[in-house]
């Protein structure tokens, strides 16, 4: 079911290029709706039932053994599977996907044929890259993102599409590295309990069952006594064994005295902390957060409308995901030791993020300023995790989503008309465009916090969480409150600029272009408001989701 | 092989006996005879079809008694025929296959329509030679005979790149490639005697051999290892015996580039694998890994921040053939046994996307009669079809997923990692993390080509 949800978009290459270019985009639509039908007829009524704290719907096949004569084995095994970390980025995918196919008209029919075919290996990646349940597959679709994007950045983008494409392509693949090196060494740290247990003989009952703790603290015990050699032990990169977590919070599986174990240090730094810190600079990079982000800017605002939409709504999702499902669930000791610098690190995002924001004329720009304060949000959460900051973070990370796609359509619907998306061209709006003012300033109001829509929950407990977490200090908790007054001073600033006066523009020839929404408009921009609204009233829909299996799957004070 | 001497029916029995493991070798001569022969009928001679069609054949049959020759391997693991001259072993075929491949990509290349360049008989003659050459090198265990060997497929190499005399730059390519491998191989030769010297045998699987070496203690069995690798470097490209290679490569047809860059380099690595077995637990060990892993940092370096300036594409693959040769001897500095599979696993891919680069880049280079990646802008709309090979096939150099190279560089990083972890000192930490510093710098270059053809109108 799910490798069917993943490589569904596959179906299209080979359509993409024999079929007329003016049905491309209905194709790419009805297989990214086929997608959404998947996930939400599929999927979401089984995670609805049960309690969703284990993976669900998991494929699991052996995929490559490698020897390593005297160390065992490398297993990477190709598995996918739900459970309540990525069950939400999941939904979102089926949310978004569709909206930025179809927000896709805008493309010129000579070369939708590439367009497509670079849309539909987007698609697969990011599916992938949510479901997989294997390091080593994460990484893969991880890395297989960045060629896509590259392209459609560097040729579908504005006028310095090429340098914000090779800006984004080189960032995120510095940060991959980073990650590629601590990947490398949880395959060399972790142990796959079924395997090796099958590879020294102790019975495990039947051959698909999930290993209990027993199995895994019985094979760990005797690894430690060196009654499992290490050439018998199966190491494996699959995240689900990390379900079972032992007195400090740490994955059962992992191979006692091995390079990630507790005692391993570096030059006398701990080589867990050393491992924490590269995946976090890895995936801050894709975040984004401070000071990683200045690829950012520069990449939405080059980006065609779509490409922005699925950056904003999906790609900064990977990171914060990337981070709660590698770096905290195989190093939540590493985080509380780290936890002042990830609280700073996510403070610094969400003021800095907003006094740029507040700075800009280009709306994308202010945009763009605006997901990295919103990002700072899910990193605070994360800092806070042991006291339900991180079910903020994912909130946050799903609603911010859902609001920055609303908002880079809006900029995108008024750049379609006048090529021009400096805020001071425009005035009193609201005359000539009522349906694209409402949309507007609910998109505003949904993304400055205002109690009632979405964003303002996922906020409100991630500072919950910060205010209950005795070991961050008060000024962060204090100034993290602030970071929602400086979001309603850049979003109103927008609103009086942009609707308020008289309806004036800085070229006379626009007025006449500038027309309230299209249908097509209001087709991709009425699910995203409804989500808006929806979620902010009743936000119990999502938690219910996720958050008793996010919770006991990290460690607990 | 004390065994033979002396003792004549035993001689001849043996020799009977290492001709029916011959196969290949004997079957590409008797071919190369016929190539030879019938290119002087005039009849022939004017039709272009018969040299390409008969080098294919030799090339496809040769490939089949290859393949024949890994069922002996079934139950014994290696044989040394010819007196202890050639080995046939797993790796000895593997590198054999090697050729083959690389060769059949060089015969595909000349499939092509191709007014600039025409290939007449020599060319295939030339090209069955240097097969040989490199099929005999592959199991080559003798110091003479891997000189042999190499000085076959360097004559060919030089014939090659003097082919055309057309292009000036062509002719300037040749005379440096040829001093310059003249020059190493007379140092290689001098480095040869000097282990003789030492050792007193000339076949680096003699137990005398390495003995020689290790209970030599003065300078001089360094300095002869060292003079004995310039050979090797230069074949291999690796730093400081690269400096021909971005010259020789743009002065030539990307069809002769292909061959040096797919050939004679890949296969010269079973002689740096064979050597490196040789230090296996020897007080020269740690020494010698030392000494391959210096050179494989500075030919990573060397190679990606050179080919960072290239705005040819030849040049540009030149450069990211000394990066490659540096990514393969930190493998060979590991001296694991998995290092090795995933060199061969590595070499490969390597052989597969550098073939495909370089035929990409000649259909590239005939429709635009440049490889200047500035004047390609656009192009890609015109041939769609070879430009997005060409990507793909640098994307796998590159090794981003979902090409192989990205399971070759995983490949490549295991290793290294396993060795930091077993041994932690400090200079394989800085192979691997100069090793994944170099895949980023890799990428800024790999992409420029994409840049030209698809995203610049």
């Amino acid at each position: 079911m799910l490798s069917l949800l993943i490589f569904l978009p596959l179906i299209g290459l080979p359509l993409w290029l024999w079929m007329p270019p003016k049905w491309h985009r209905w194709g790419y639509l009805t297989l990214t709706l086929l997608q959404s039908m998947i996930v939400i007829g599929g999927i979401l009524p089984e995670a609805l039932n049960t309690e969703p704290n284990w993976l669900k719907w998991t494929e699991n096949l052996t995929w490559i053994k490698v020897s390593l004569g005297s160390s065992g084995w490398f297993q990477i095994n190709y598995s996918v599977g739900l459970d309540s970390v990525n069950v939400l980025m999941v939904l979102l995918c089926a949310i978004i996907l569709p909206i930025a196919g179809h927000a896709s008209y805008s493309i010129s029919k000579n070369d939708s044929k590439g367009y497509y075919l670079l849309m539909s290996i987007l698609n697969v990646s990011l599916y992938g890259c949510f479901l997989a349940a294997d390091f080593f597959l994460f990484f893969l679709f991880f890395e297989a993102i960045l060629l896509p994007m590259y392209f459609l950045i560097g040729k579908w983008g504005g006028v310095n599409k090429e340098s914000a494409a090779l800006q984004f392509f080189l960032y995120t693949l510095a940060g991959s590295l980073f990650i590629l090196l601590v990947m490398i060494a949880v395959g060399f740290s972790y142990y796959d309990p079924i395997e090796t247990a099958r590879n020294v003989g102790i019975p495990i009952g039947s051959m698909d069952s999930f290993p209990g703790k027993a199995l895994s603290l019985h094979i760990q015990e005797l690894i430690a006594n060196g009654r499992i050699e290490p050439q018998h032990i199966v190491r494996t990169f699959r995240f689900d064994f990390g379900h079972e977590r032992d007195a400090h919070g740490l994955p059962l599986n992992l191979i006692p005295d091995s390079v990630l174990s507790l005692t391993k240090t570096w030059n006398g730094y701990s080589i867990r902390s050393i491992a924490f810190l590269l995946l976090l600079i890895g995936f801050l990079i894709k975040l984004p957060s401070v000071p990683f982000h200045t690829w950012l800017p520069i990449a939405h605002v080059e980006a065609p409308t779509p490409i922005s939409v699925i950056l904003a709504a999906l790609l900064l999702k990977v990171g914060g995901y990337g981070l709660l499902r590698t770096a905290w669930g195989y190093f939540p000791d590493a985080a509380i030791s780290w936890q002042g610098v990830i609280s700073g690190l996510g403070l610094i995002s969400i003021l800095y993020g907003a006094w740029c924001a507040l700075a800009q004329k280009d709306l994308k720009r202010m945009v763009a300023y605006s997901s990295v304060s919103h990002m700072g949000y899910v990193l605070l959460g994360f800092s806070a995790f042991q006291y339900g900051g991180v079910t903020g973070s994912m909130l946050q990370l799903f609603n911010h989503g859902i609001v920055s796609a609303s908002l880079f359509l809006l900029v995108g619907v008024i750049y379609d008309r006048t090529k021009n998306r400096d805020m001071t061209s425009y005035q009193g709006l609201w005359k000539p465009m009522p349906a694209f003012t409402g949309f507007t300033l609910l998109a505003f109001f949904a993304a400055m916090g205002i109690p009632g829509l979405n964003i303002f929950i996922g906020e409100l407990l991630v500072l919950s969480g910060v205010f209950h977490t005795p070991e961050l200090s008060l000024t962060v908790k204090l100034l993290a409150t602030t970071g929602m007054i400086f979001s309603a001073a850049y979003y109103l600033r927008a609103t009086n600029q942009l609707f308020f006066g008289s309806f004036n523009t800085l070229e006379e020839s626009w007025k006449e272009k500038l027309k309230d929404l299209t249908l097509r408009e209001w087709i991709i921009l009425l699910p995203l408001a409804i989500f808006t609204l929806l979620l902010g009233l009743f936000p119990q829909l999502l938690t219910h989701l996720f958050d008793v299996g996010l919770s006991n799957w990290l460690p607990q004070p | 092989m004390e065994f033979y001497v002396g003792n004549l029916e035993g001689q001849i029995a043996h020799l009977r006996q290492s001709l029916g493991h011959f196969g290949p070798e004997l079957f590409l001569c008797g071919w190369i005879l016929v190539q030879l022969l019938t290119s002087v009928i005039p009849v022939i001679r004017k039709n272009p079809y018969v040299p390409t069609i008969l080098s294919g054949i030799g090339i496809l049959i040769t490939a089949t008694l290859v393949g024949d020759q890994f069922n002996t391997l079934k139950y014994v693991l290696q044989f040394d025929w010819f007196m202890g001259m050639i080995r046939v072993d797993g790796l000895t075929l593997i590198f054999k296959l090697f050729a083959i491949l690389s060769a059949f990509g060089i015969w595909l290349m000349t499939l092509s329509k191709n007014k600039q360049f025409e290939w007449g008989s020599e060319f295939y003659f030339f090209l069955s030679v240097g097969l040989l050459g490199m099929l005999l090198l592959s199991g080559a265990v003798n110091l003479l005979m891997i000189f042999l060997c190499l000085e076959i497929i360097s004559l060919i190499s030089y014939l090659l790149t003097a082919y055309f005399k057309k292009p000036k730059v062509g002719a300037e390519a040749a005379v440096k490639y040829f001093i310059y491998g003249s020059v190493s191989s007379a140092i290689q030769l001098y480095g040869i005697s000097l282990l003789y010297g030492i050792s007193g045998t000339l076949e680096i699987n003699d137990p005398g051999f390495i003995q020689g070496l290790v209970s030599d203690h003065g300078y001089l069995a360094i300095i002869a290892i060292l003079f004995w690798g310039v050979g090797l470097a230069f074949k291999l490209v690796a730093v400081p015996f690269h400096f021909w290679s971005p010259d020789v490569y743009a002065g030539v047809p990307a069809t002769i580039a292909s061959f040096l860059a797919n050939g004679p380099k890949l296969i010269a690595l079973v002689i740096v694998i064979r050597f490196s077995h040789l230090f296996y637990g020897t007080p020269l060990q740690s020494g010698f890994q030392l000494l391959i892993a210096c050179v494989a940092i500075l030919s990573m370096f060397w190679g990606n921040l050179g080919a960072l300036r290239q705005h040819k594409l030849k040049r540009l693959l030149a450069y990211s053939g000394i990066a490659h040769t540096g990514y393969w001897l930190s493998l060979i500095a590991c001296q694991q046994p998995e290092a090795e599979t995933a060199l061969i696993w590595y070499g490969f891919i390597y052989l597969l996307a550098s073939s495909g680069a370089f035929i990409a880049l000649s259909r590239l280079e005939y429709f635009t009669n440049t490889d200047e990646i500035r004047l390609w802008t656009g192009i890609g709309k015109t041939y769609p079809w070879t430009s997005a090979s060409l990507v793909i096939c640098l994307a796998a150099l590159g090794g981003l997923p979902p090409t192989a190279g990205f399971f070759a560089k995983i490949n490549l990083l295991i290793p290294l990692f396993q060795q930091w972890q077993n041994q932690s000192e400090a200079i394989w930490l800085a192979l691997l993390l100069s090793a994944l510093f170099n895949t980023l710098l890799a990428l800024y270059y790999y992409l420029s080509p994409a840049r030209g053809l698809f995203l610049k109108s």
